[in-house]
């Protein structure tokens, strides 16, 4: 700490002509733009002497004197906890800045006296600058500045607007009238407990007769830090026995007279200092104090209302997601098994490698494998866009909020949903995400219960199976499966909480939820840009792996079945031998067909190898659709084609975006109001995907809602698998392996043959 | 005596089920933002835990510093009954490459 003695020599105020004013206050106070508005080009930038923590200084001149702005480092105490607050502390403890100026948020002015509080105990000249005085104005806050300044003895009050330089003329006249004046009277003190004052008045006879630390420090901040139990301070008073016995015995006293730590009962008079300060300073209009935000959290986090908010908006999601995208969707996978297959096919053949297993191996196994999959990045687009969306509005805060709550009455610790959420996106991350739960037992329940929270790799499957059975009504089929996963996961914790562990202390939590607001592109963007990165990532890794195993097992016999490698028919193939084995089992529930249980198998390597093997069986065996048939051979074409089908598919995704409204709507009784119809509807019905009309064949709408359920809840893929063995051990993986397995197939099994009873087979 | 920094704790060990910071200044008589304060005051002093969005997320996934499936939310606060998880030992996740 450097020590100079520029505060107590009021000569100094007269002669010099180059001054230090220090700017303070929270992070994300505005105090940033303040230094550049002021400093304009005129900056510095170094780290301060021994730290890691930058050190911001300004040059400004202001009435002929040479100004140096240090612009200290945001935060929110002085407390000496953090590396940022000890070099603030330290700089305005060493007398360099001629005055500080603290910024505060005008907007948020309860949250940021705090700092200005503990500046104003140093005794230093002070300045109180409120930014973003607009927005404070915005929201209809209205600050008496004259008597905010009066209440904390003189100290000058400024609003600021920082990005519109406005006030900054008023905040210059106030540096340079304290840098030219001598420090007046002390400003306002925050009266402690009365305990506390005694303590302190005992401790500081003890603390001025030491001039090493009056020199440093000034007597009553440091009694108020030493009772505070200020480390750095305490290791300092430990060379004055006398000192630290006497800080000792005072806390003692204090703590048995009122059963409160000292550093409690001085934060607390500070606080009720601020309450008290701002109170007929600070007003807003009648019912200002209950904001938009509060209205709308009457009905969005109400403890009856909030779970069917929630699972309103899940529903328009959905919708959303499934029904919006499936343009796009078709556009892809026309262009996938259209130009790029066409590409692949005449590379090859030009490289004299046509006709053969590689052809077969990269058109196969790869393009239809891998194709199959980004073929749903539309899908995940959007999904992703809408989650950006959620959490950029504030309403994901809710949702896991009113879920929480909801937890919380099933017997699981509130938190639990928190993983839960995340499993929405990918089982993985929840599986680690249950490491908040500090509970082993909690933890050990959560992630049992996470894997039936549909991932995103699962949503494709619903999508195509959704958009080749029911159409325009996909998004129900898609809403009723993460239903079904919710339901599922309630059933099991009501399973595991009230049979298998009873009697759990279920903690308490806080939850700070921001003001709703609407959400930035942006924002959403960034986020879904780096999901999709992510799924392209997998897509390129595990799933080209996967294509390239069910595409080696295609392509090979089974044991005594006629063929040969690659001239052998799906079904005598190893993967159609192997498969057929487990077909029966599936009888019951209504896809006994070898292909589905052979998807279902590379299913537990990834998810999304549902679609792909779907992709690499049925598409062999099905004829395209007449658009892709009709694929045109020259690249002129080719690129014409891609251009022309993106185009509808842009103009198609914009009709079902409006169409939303109508079909939500049309869900009231008595309400039908027609779909809009931007492209004639014979155009939309050619644009089937190949692979939704290969599915029709296969399976009944009943046995693909079956499979659809079977493969949201059984076992997890291999990466969320081995995520619950390294955290909760191999036992306890394979009781959710068993679990998960039995459930699934006793779901779909009841919803299948319940569908055959009501008639709907 | 008891003050209102204190009954923030005695709030987080009796209260029934998970509260919003504007329920909690209710319950407190006290603004909103002074109840954010004295909740970041007690995780400063470290009787509340932070329980941020990051709190789950592996750390090593493609050597990037988080994974993008992770959903963010908001600050809560509870108990630091157990010192929490320190992010740097924990494992890698495989769910993004």
């Amino acid at each position: 700490m450097t020590l100079t003695p520029a505060r107590t020599d009021p000569t100094l105020y007269t002669k010099t002509r180059t001054f230090t004013v220090a700017l303070a206050g929270n992070p994300n106070c505005g105090k940033s733009t303040i230094f550049n508005v002021l400093t304009g080009a005129r900056q510095h930038v170094g780290n301060w002497p021994g730290k890691t923590v930058e050190k911001h200084e300004g040059f400004f001149r202001l009435a002929g004197h040479e100004v140096t702005l240090v612009d200290l480092p945001g935060t929110y105490s002085l407390s000496a906890f953090s590396a940022e607050e000890i070099v603030a502390r330290d700089f305005i403890l060493s007398g360099e800045a001629d005055v500080v100026v603290c910024v505060a948020d005008s907007a948020n002015l309860a949250r940021n006296l705090y700092l200005f509080i503990q500046i104003m105990e140093m005794g230093v000249p002070l300045i109180l600058g409120l930014s973003m005085a607009d927005v404070a104005e915005s929201r209809h806050i209205r600050i008496d500045h004259a008597r905010l300044s009066h209440r904390l003895g003189g100290v000058p009050v400024i609003p600021l607007v920082g990005h519109k330089a406005v006030g900054l003329d008023a905040l210059k006249a106030a540096m340079l009238q304290a840098i030219e004046q001598p420090p007046g009277p002390p400003p306002a003190q925050v009266r402690l407990a009365p305990v506390v004052e005694e303590a302190i008045e005992e401790l500081l006879p003890l603390i001025k007769r030491e001039t090493a630390l009056t020199y440093r420090y000034p007597a009553r901040w440091l009694a108020i830090k030493l009772l505070e139990e200020d480390d750095p301070l305490l290791a300092e008073a430990a060379a004055y026995p006398e000192l630290l016995a006497a800080v000792r015995a005072a806390q003692q006293r204090i703590q048995s007279t009122t059963g409160e730590e000292p550093h409690a009962l001085i934060a607390d008079s500070r606080y009720s200092f601020i309450a008290e300060l701002l109170r007929g300073v600070v007003s807003r209009p009648p019912g200002a104090h209950i904001t938009r935000s509060d209205r709308l959290d009457r009905i969005v986090t109400h403890h009856i209302w909030g779970v069917p908010v929630f699972l309103a908006v899940m529903w328009l999601i959905f919708q959303i997601t499934a029904n919006v995208s499936v343009p796009y969707i078709n556009w892809v996978d026309g262009v996938v098994s259209g130009p790029i297959t066409h590409w692949a096919r005449a590379l090859l053949g030009a490289l004299g490698l046509g006709g053969g297993w590689i052809e077969s191996l990269l058109v196969e196994g790869v393009i239809t494998g891998v194709g199959g999959v980004l073929v749903f990045v539309p899908v995940l687009a959007f999904l992703y866009l809408a989650i950006a969306a959620l959490e950029d509005s504030g309403y994901m805060a809710r949702a896991a909020f009113v879920m929480d709550r909801f937890m919380q009455k099933l017997g699981l610790h509130g938190k639990s949903f928190l993983p839960m959420l995340v499993g929405f996106g990918c089982n993985v991350p929840a599986i680690y995400a249950t490491r908040t739960l500090e509970n082993p037992i909690d933890r050990q329940i959560t992630g049992f219960l996470t894997t039936f929270m549909s991932c995103g790799a699962r949503l494709p499957i619903y999508v195509i199976f959704g958009s080749a059975f029911f159409g325009a009504s996909s998004g129900n089929l898609v809403f009723a499966m993460y239903a079904t996963g919710i339901i599922v996961a309630v059933l099991t914790s009501l399973l595991l909480t009230r049979v298998v562990f009873k009697n759990r202390p279920i903690p308490l939590f806080v939850m700070e939820l921001p003001p709703y607001r609407l959400p930035n592109l942006r924002n959403m963007a960034l986020p879904m840009w780096e999901r999709i990165c992510a799924f392209l990532r997998q897509a390129g890794t595990v799933i080209l792996a996967a294509s390239i195993f069910i595409w080696l097992l295609l392509a090979v016999p089974a044991p005594g079945a006629p063929g040969n490698f690659n001239a052998v028919t799906l079904e005598n193939s190893l993967f159609g031998a192997l498969s057929k084995l487990m077909a029966p089992i599936f009888a019951p529930a209504g896809f006994d067909n070898w292909g589905a249980s052979g998807a279902l198998v590379t299913g537990f390597v990834a998810k999304e190898a549902v679609i792909s093997t779907l992709s690499q069986l049925y598409l062999d065996e099905t004829p395209r659709p007449a658009a892709e048939a009709a694929a045109p051979l020259s690249l002129a074409d080719d690129v014409r084609f891609i251009a022309a089908s993106f185009a509808e598919a842009t103009v198609l995704t914009l009709q079902e975006a409006v169409n939303i409204l109508p079909r939500t709507v049309n869900l009231l009784p008595g309400v039908d109001i027609p779909p809009v119809q931007f492209v004639p509807a014979a155009a939309e019905g050619e644009d089937t995907s190949a692979l939704q009309a290969a599915l029709r064949h296969a399976f009944t709408p009943l046995a693909a809602v079956a499979f659809n359920i079977f493969v949201l809840l059984y076992i997890p893929c291999m990466a969320t698998t081995a995520a619950m063995r390294q955290e909760f051990g191999t036992r306890w993986t394979l009781y959710q392996m068993g679990y998960s397995l039995g459930v699934a197939w006793l779901v779909a099994t009841l919803v299948y043959q319940g569908g055959l009873l009501l008639g709907l087979g | 005596m008891t003050t209102t920094l204190t009954r923030v704790l005695q709030l987080f060990e009796q209260h029934g089920r998970p509260l919003s910071l504007a329920e909690m200044a209710r319950a407190l008589d006290t603004d909103p933002d002074i109840v954010a304060e004295m909740l970041a005051y007690w995780v400063q002093r470290g009787r509340l835990r932070e329980v941020s969005d990051s709190s789950g997320q592996c750390t090593r996934c493609s050597g990037r510093p988080s994974c993008p499936f992770v959903v963010r939310l908001p600050h809560r606060y509870e108990l630091a009954t157990t010192p929490a998880d320190d992010p740097e030992v924990r494992p890698p996740c495989s769910c993004c490459g």
